[in-house]
């Protein structure tokens, strides 16, 4: 590849994105995707890791395809670049119709950047158009999805490296927020790229402090989250374990905080609404959000104060992830976790849905290794219904059955000592994930219950070293809610009349 | 709003048929039946008025109703108001609202309309602000690719046509009470301005979520009809209404079987030919009965059967398919008494 001018890349950045510098690691890896290396890039989340291809595609010749495992993370990428006047992107996933899907794949070369969900490349109609594109580039998002010790393992991840030496071996850049080693380990082997540059840059974020507190109950969280807020007048997330907790809390908050804008979001609600309250929240209209961890994927939110947590998520990785939507403009910022005896079901319940049960597997093997149907596609709903298995307890086990060679091209194999090996193996690896989830938990546990600095802690299992903020640490290190210091939000206009929001909106007077 | 048309289909319905066929009814399904079912019992007004209603949702409401015993299921699975259900009914009968439905006309444009106001909004207020950055906040794509070429054709004069929308809307407010308008402008976005979620009007009106649905598909209905009447002097959202007729077409499936009929192929050839069950090829003719006044039934049913049917239906007094059929000689099938329904019931 020719080598392309640095003052030109700056350009660039500065027409299409409208920066005039790079964020931390940006300029490193965009450097080593033009020069055609492979790249693994490690950045914390808020640190602008999709920039990281969005200006190379503009650059290249041919497409940069981005890999996403999650179809609203997709869409939200590409509406927002959409709005900042980058045209020529466009996502394709599962979601949409035979006719949309066909107005984009038969007009592929109009686009720069087109993001796809992992099953759709095991399409043979659209890999088929793909072949015969340039593929500049080829991204995976989220990368650590690839590894069964990344929290949202896909099996479809495991299925890229085919995809990609099939596309002609295209230069390769695996991004991800989080990754142990361990896991960057795997992100190279299953992608075949062994030799891939690491580009590694620290998740410890200096501008956020910690803090824990225990409390005796719900109603005393509310309560101490209540007072926190009356105090504290700045924009505010907090996590929930579910929906209808989520619900439930911002009803609460929303009465006793009467001068705050308060709602909530999670995936239960139709896309119509989860985009307006995105908005407001952008928009300022919102300064408290209730969520679900379905909220903050695409959520670029620079000032964000604080990120409370109700309930516990089930590793420190995926806190690591949440409590970085604070602070992205580099303001200080707090995370707040509250807990309360007993708060550890929820996550172990959690983490239980997650994995089929051994009776769900005896079951699935039972039925499959007996049934006259021997197509697999045609039995997925059956399977569904009558096994009551979720999506991801599916995923677990479809993929067993291709691991354990039960099923080749969709059709199921007739040997029965394969299967009864297989369900051995099966059952075997079953617990073994468990063991390994349950003890990333306990992990998450001994954070919640130590008594040294807690972001030392946090980073630990991660990467080596931090760096200590002068100011706000964590509550081991001193007092941090008392000195931290906020500026206050506007007072909400509690009269709000229609008829001057309709002429506010057609500019009337 | 949401509980009177319940009630009220649930009544019309006069223990006649399922719970799912309210449920159908309110979405919209396209089929023979529920099609059929609208104009027999005269709830055509609310076909299709509330699209997103959720099956669970549903069902969970129809059971409260049970367990007020303001319903009765019978052992047919037939639903009868009880009399705490026509009191409670008669209670909230009266919301101005439920009048301006016309499922069977706009249910199909309606919901674009609404997308295309709140898009080409947002878009305009945006634009004269020099703003050209802004995510959009409606996610229909027809809708969007209508608003770029309303847009692009209007560019030069958009100010003025913002400032006509404006008094076309007032306009209409005037007649309009709240919290219909309220309900309509908390929905709008524009300039640094973004619409309410169902849930949040919710709160702030006082109403259930499935009412802010409901009073907005109203609305909508009351300004098409508006729209249509062509005599209020309305500038600009004329040209905001979608030009789909919605009067009920065949389903294509149905389409189909008309065409082949046509060419004089019989029922069971038709069947056999596209792989569908004889069942369903009937489902189409007596959809075809419904929507097509010259379609004759009486190469199916003869005039001699068709006579006992209407008689049996006078004598007792019901439109209760399984009762009509028990009551009839075997050699009258369901499909003739459907079809003589079809012809007969079904304005």
């Amino acid at each position: 590849m020719k080598e392309i001018k640095e003052g030109f890349v700056i350009e660039t950045l500065e027409k299409h994105f409208g920066f005039s510098t790079f964020r931390t690691g940006q300029k490193e890896i965009i450097k080593d995707i033009l020069s055609g290396h492979d790249v693994l890039g490690i950045l914390p989340t808020g640190t602008g890791k999709s920039l990281c291809y969005q200006l190379p595609s503009i650059l290249f010749r041919g497409i940069t395809i981005v890999v996403s495992p999650l179809i609203s993370l997709m869409i939200d990428q590409v509406k927002q670049l959409k709005a900042k006047g980058f045209k020529r992107v466009a996502a394709i996933n599962s979601m949409m119709n035979v006719e949309q899907k066909k107005a984009i794949i038969n007009n592929l070369n109009q686009y720069k950047l087109i993001y796809v969900s992992p099953e759709m490349l095991q399409n043979s109609w659209i890999m088929k158009v793909l072949l015969t594109q340039h593929i500049s580039l080829f991204v995976i998002d989220e990368a650590h999805c690839i590894s069964q010790w990344g929290h949202e393992f896909r099996t479809d991840y495991l299925k890229l490296k085919a995809v990609i030496s099939q596309l002609n071996n295209p230069p390769v850049l695996a991004l991800s927020a989080t990754a142990t080693p361990e896991v960057q380990q795997d992100i190279m082997h299953y992608l075949g790229r062994p030799k891939m540059l690491k580009r590694i840059y620290p998740m410890d974020r200096e501008n956020i402090a910690f803090v824990i507190e225990h409390t005796a109950n719900w109603t005393d969280k509310v309560d101490r989250i209540i007072n926190l807020l009356k105090e504290k007048q700045v924009p505010t997330m907090i996590y929930f374990s579910s929906r209808m907790w989520c619900e439930r809390i911002s009803t609460i908050l929303g009465e006793r905080l009467p001068n705050r804008n308060v709602s909530y979001y999670h995936g239960g609600m139709d896309s119509e609404d989860r985009l307006l309250i995105q908005q407001q929240f952008m928009n300022n209209q919102l300064d408290i959000i209730c969520c679900t961890s379905a909220f903050g994927m695409g959520v670029d939110k620079p000032d964000v104060r604080l990120v409370i947590h109700f309930h516990m998520p089930t590793q420190l990785e995926s806190y690591i992830q949440e409590v970085g939507r604070a602070g992205r403009d580099g303001k200080q910022s707090v995370g707040l976790v509250l807990y309360s005896n007993g708060d550890e079901q929820i996550p172990l319940t959690l983490i239980e849905q997650e994995l089929p049960t051994d009776k769900q597997i005896q079951d699935v093997f039972h039925f499959l290794s007996s049934t006259t149907i021997r197509e697999l596609p045609q039995l997925e709903e059956a399977i569904f219904i009558n096994l009551e298995l979720n999506e991801t307890q599916w995923g677990f086990i479809s993929h067993q059955l291709e691991r354990n060679n039960l099923i080749e091209n969709g059709i199921l194999v007739n040997d029965h000592s394969k299967w009864r090996t297989g369900l051995e193996t099966t059952l075997a690896y079953r617990n073994k994930r468990m063991r390994n989830k349950e003890e990333l938990f306990t992990q998450f546990l001994s954070w919640i219950h130590s008594t040294s600095c807690r972001r030392e802690k946090l980073y630990e299992s991660f990467q080596n070293g931090f760096t200590k903020p002068e100011l706000l640490c964590c509550d081991h290190c001193h007092s941090v809610l008392s000195n931290w210091q906020t500026e206050g939000l506007p007072i909400k206009d509690a009269t709000y009349n229609w008829n001057e929001k309709l002429k506010k909106i057609f500019q009337i007077g | 709003m949401f509980h009177a048309i319940l009630l009220r289909c649930l009544k019309q319905l006069q223990g006649e048929r399922s719970l799912s066929s309210v449920y159908h009814l309110l979405t919209g399904k396209k089929s023979t039946q529920t099609i059929q079912d609208a104009k027999l019992f005269q709830v055509e007004v609310f076909f299709g008025v509330y699209p997103t209603l959720n099956r669970l949702h549903y069902d969970k409401t129809i059971k409260k109703f049970q367990k007020q015993q303001l319903l009765d299921v019978d052992e047919n699975q037939g639903i009868e108001l009880t009399s705490d259900g026509e009191k409670y009914l008669h209670s909230i009968n009266d919301i101005e609202g439920l009048d301006w439905f016309q499922g069977y006309t706009y249910h199909k444009m309606a919901p674009l309309f609404l997308n295309r106001l709140l898009l080409f909004i947002q878009t305009a207020s945006n634009m004269l602000n020099q703003q050209k950055e802004f995510v959009p906040i409606v996610d229909d794509e027809a809708a969007k690719r209508w608003v770029r070429q309303y847009f692009h054709h209007n560019k030069r004069n958009l100010e003025g046509l913002f400032n006509n929308l404006y008094k076309d809307l007032m306009l209409l407010f005037e007649s309009i009470p709240s919290p219909y308008r309220d309900i309509i402008i908390a929905r709008m976005s524009g300039y640094k301005l973004i619409g309410l979620s169902k849930d949040q009007i919710a709160t702030q009106v006082k109403i259930t979520v499935d009412d802010v649905e409901l009073y907005l598909q109203a609305t909508i209905h009351y300004i098409l009809n508006k729209v249509s009447e062509n005599n209020h002097g309305l500038k600009v959202l004329p040209s905001f209404v979608p030009n789909i007729s919605d009067a009920l077409p065949l389903t294509t499936s149905a389409q189909k079987t008309l065409m082949f009929y046509r060419q004089g192929i019989s029922l069971s050839e038709i069947a056999a030919k596209r792989n569908l069950k004889r069942s369903t090829i009937q489902d189409h003719i007596i959809e075809i009965a419904v929507v097509e006044p010259s379609f004759s039934i009486h190469s199916f049913v003869s005039k001699d059967k068709e006579r006992i049917i209407l008689a049996k239906v006078q004598e007792l007094q019901t439109k209760r398919l399984k009762v009509i059929k028990e009551s009839l000689p075997n050699d009258i099938d369901y499909f003739d008494i459907r079809l003589v329904f079809a012809k007969h019931f079904s304005s």
